[in-house]
């Protein structure tokens, strides 16, 4: 593990970001829909 | 093929395994044009633009190649009318409407994805190549056809890419930051450009919308950054992916959004583009202005490059009337800032006092803001037609 440079924190901060990407990826989420005042 | 497909990220690891895995040169450069060419063929769809890419790149390699054997120093009025038949060609294959009676385009138009970045890394490869040169064929096609930056860049050079491809790195620390680096990317564009994109003011003008005033002052202000993390989101994909398969790609943006002045600004936005109109057109016309000009035209001379490099910049986005505003507008307030900067040179000259050009906090915050107000205004030119920009500036009035 060590040659690979990896520890626990950052394969969490990737496992985060990939999830969040699969999940939120060109979804038009509804935070982000708007009113036309 | 879609950068968030599941067929460019198969490609993209592929490529990483193979630089990683193979140490001979030759291997890891034959993997990469082999994906970079399968990347490409998504986008070929008849032999016209096959015909055409080979022929360029047959050109580019063969001009390179003249250069590289001749002996004698290289006449620099060669190169000059290469780039600028390259730069014509570019202009006639994108627009087949422009010239129509002498374009060949005009009723026989060929697309070609990323086709402006590829003839611009053909004039920096006929630029950068050098008398002496020891030049390969499959190093240029993979530089002229690398298939992360095919698509929008960033425009590498060639001597750079030459010396990336020559050494073979090791997995190391840097490879998790070039990891978080993809994935800030993709982040970036995918999740949250993409889905700001409705609320920007190209798609709120888009036939079938009609919004209010101050939707559109929304949009209008909101362009800019948007445009900025899809395009530096992409770049950090591609600049990732290129640090994981060991090459070190040049940097397209640094904290554009902080520029002090539009001057700033465009040395922070699409920074790659910049430096090959800063190396190629605004230093050999800035030499030609200083030896030929006298001291007190020169001041003059020195800011009109500035509108030529600005319409070129714009011109190379598009050959629309819009851009060609757009580029001039640039260009005319990139002017206006260096005659004000010779001129308070000269005040403080004459004061006798030392001109150091700093700004008070004030009057930083008001540079930002007036130049992301004056670039997010000015971009409306980017859209449709002169009408159709007009119609959008309009109703930002509330006219």
């Amino acid at each position: 593990m060590k040659t690979v440079g990896f520890d626990l924190l950052k394969v969490s901060v990737i496992v985060t970001k990939v999830v969040i990407i699969l999940y939120f990826m060109n979804s038009k989420l509804t935070f982000f829909t708007y009113q036309n005042f | 093929m879609a950068l968030n497909s599941f067929s460019f990220v198969l490609i993209a690891v592929l490529a990483v395994l193979a630089c990683r895995l193979w140490a001979p040169r030759l291997i890891r450069e034959a993997v990469t044009l082999l994906l970079s060419f399968y990347f490409l063929s998504t986008y070929l769809s008849d032999g016209k633009q096959v015909a055409l890419l080979c022929s360029f790149l047959a050109l580019v390699f063969a001009v390179g190649f003249c250069k590289a054997r001749s002996t004698s120093l290289w006449p620099a009025t060669i190169s000059f009318a290469i780039v600028i038949s390259f730069w014509i060609g570019l202009f006639l294959l994108k627009d087949p409407d422009l010239f129509k009676s002498v374009n060949p385009f005009n009723g026989n138009p060929i697309k070609i994805i990323g086709i402006s970045y590829i003839v611009f890394r053909g004039i920096t490869f006929v630029l950068e190549v050098a008398p002496g040169d020891r030049l390969s064929l499959i190093t240029f096609v993979n530089y002229m056809l690398f298939f992360p930056t095919l698509l929008a860049g960033p425009i590498e050079r060639y001597q750079r890419f030459d010396a990336s491809t020559a050494q073979q790195l090791l997995w190391e620390a840097s490879g998790y930051q070039a990891l978080n680096r993809v994935l800030n990317g993709f982040i970036k564009k995918f999740v949250i450009a993409d889905n700001l994109m409705e609320l920007g003011i190209f798609s709120m003008t888009a036939p079938g919308n009609d919004f209010s005033t101050p939707m559109l002052w929304i949009g209008a202000l909101l362009m800019l950054t948007i445009l900025l993390l899809d395009f530096s989101g992409y770049c950090d994909i591609v600049i990732g992916i290129a640090a994981l398969m060991g090459f070190k790609l040049i940097e397209n943006f640094n904290f554009p959004l902080m520029a002090k002045n539009l001057q700033d600004f465009w040395s922070r936005w699409h920074m790659s583009l910049g430096s090959v109109i800063q190396d190629y057109v605004f230093s050999p016309l800035s030499k030609v202005v200083i030896t030929r000009m006298g001291r007190e035209q020169q001041m003059y001379g020195i800011a009109s490059i500035y509108v030529i490099a600005m319409v070129l910049v714009a011109m190379w986005h598009g050959t629309t009337w819009g851009f060609l505003i757009f580029g001039m507008l640039q260009g005319a307030v990139l002017f206006a800032i260096q005659i004000r900067r010779e001129w308070a040179r000269a005040r403080a000259k004459a004061l006798k006092i030392k001109f150091t050009g700093q700004q008070t906090a004030a009057s930083l915050w008001f540079g930002r803001v007036s130049t992301y107000l004056f670039v997010s205004l000015t971009m409306i030119w980017w859209q449709g037609t002169v009408p159709e920009a007009l119609k959008t500036y309009q109703k930002l009035a509330g006219w």
